[in-house]
């Protein structure tokens, strides 16, 4: 149970973002972020009544995941209880510009997604961001002390979720990102393209890469637990991903 | 996914030839998160059936990805959380 001061505090939170944007539209434009929503308003014919029971009927049921994906975001409770409020708000105010029977939970996610980033972008500080040159530079080099043996497939069974949502942590936003969509929550490839907004190609570069760092994050975690290791043989994969980018 | 039997030795050999592990290994990821066309997925898939290392890297990836799953899916919101977005929205004209 939340305490009332920070749902008093969210509430003020959520208030101050839902005016901004409805008494300043020019800024919504030039945040290119959320500017889908304004861009693919269409007429709606729809009553109140029925909206609101299309919204909890349609909307609604993916409030856990979206949860989940913000707690990945943000990496606290609070932030993330916001974001989901902001992202469910946006999605009533901008209902019109979500057209049904489409996919309603890829849509909640690129509001939610977009909400991120312009809030960062306007405190200017992304939560535990790391350069990914600077995160490559590790990885690589602590790659030295496995030793290339015979691989198991249970290497990485024995690991705790702690583990694993650390490892995902410690990586960029970008690529944490695309491996929630595509690993957790099983978006397609071009759903994941619309959500975060960058070609296919891009998606699959980023989620190989995104893989590899967490498979060795985690991987040097089992070595330090006495796991079997293996050197996995990913340079043919790399060679797709240059390709891919390309596209 | 099915193995050819004896009756089909000559299809085996041909479809065998047709892909060779580097290009499974490229491809693996692809398979796993349902990205490659049906006739190719089939192909590849005869592929791995055959060939020892792909199959183990074939379940290599396939553990990876249930592990994310499995460690990453699944938080809930407070029910404070959902009431306080239903108020909002039933305010709302
Ligand atoms: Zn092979």
């Amino acid at each position: 149970m939340k305490d009332k001061k920070n749902t008093e505090h969210k509430e003020k939170n959520t208030k101050d973002i839902l005016d901004t944007s409805q008494n300043n539209n020019a800024d919504i434009e030039n945040e290119n972020s959320d500017s889908f929503l304004e861009k693919e308003i269409k007429p709606i014919t729809l009553s109140k009544e029925e909206i609101d029971i299309i919204f909890e009927k349609e909307m609604l049921p993916h409030i856990n995941a979206l949860y989940t994906f913000a707690f990945r975001l943000t990496n606290n409770e609070d932030d993330a209880n916001d974001l989901v409020q902001e992202t469910y708000l946006k999605a009533y105010r901008f209902f019109a510009s979500y057209e049904q029977g489409t996919n309603a939970k890829a849509w909640l996610y690129r509001i939610l997604k977009n909400s991120f980033i312009n809030n960062y972008r306007k405190q200017s500080k992304e939560p535990n961001k790391i350069d990914y040159e600077e995160a490559e530079t590790i990885f690589h080099s602590e790659k030295n002390n496995y030793n290339p043996t015979d691989s198991r497939d249970k290497v990485f069974k024995g690991l705790l979720g702690d583990e694993v949502s650390n490892a995902l942590m410690a990586l960029p936003l970008d690529f944490k990102t695309v491996i929630m969509l595509c690993d957790v929550e099983g978006f397609t490839y071009e759903e994941i393209a619309k959500i975060v907004d960058t070609p296919i190609g891009t998606v699959r570069s980023r989620l190989h890469r995104g893989r590899k760092m967490l498979k060795e994050m985690l991987a040097k975690y089992a070595a330090s637990l006495g796991y079997d290791v293996s050197d996995q043989k990913s340079e043919n994969q790399d060679e797709e991903v240059k390709n891919s980018e390309t596209n | 996914m099915e193995q050819n039997d004896n009756t089909n030795n000559e299809n085996e050999k041909t479809i065998k030839n047709d892909v060779d592990c580097d290009e499974v290994i490229r491809k693996l990821n692809m398979i796993l998160d349902g990205e490659i066309a049906k006739e190719e997925e089939t192909k590849l898939l005869h592929h791995i059936d055959d060939c020892n290392n792909c199959l183990e890297q074939y379940h290599i990836e396939k553990s990876f990805k249930e592990l994310l799953k499995s460690k990453l899916q699944n938080l809930s919101v407070s029910v404070s959380l959902i009431q306080s977005i239903k108020d909002k929205i039933k305010g709302k004209s």
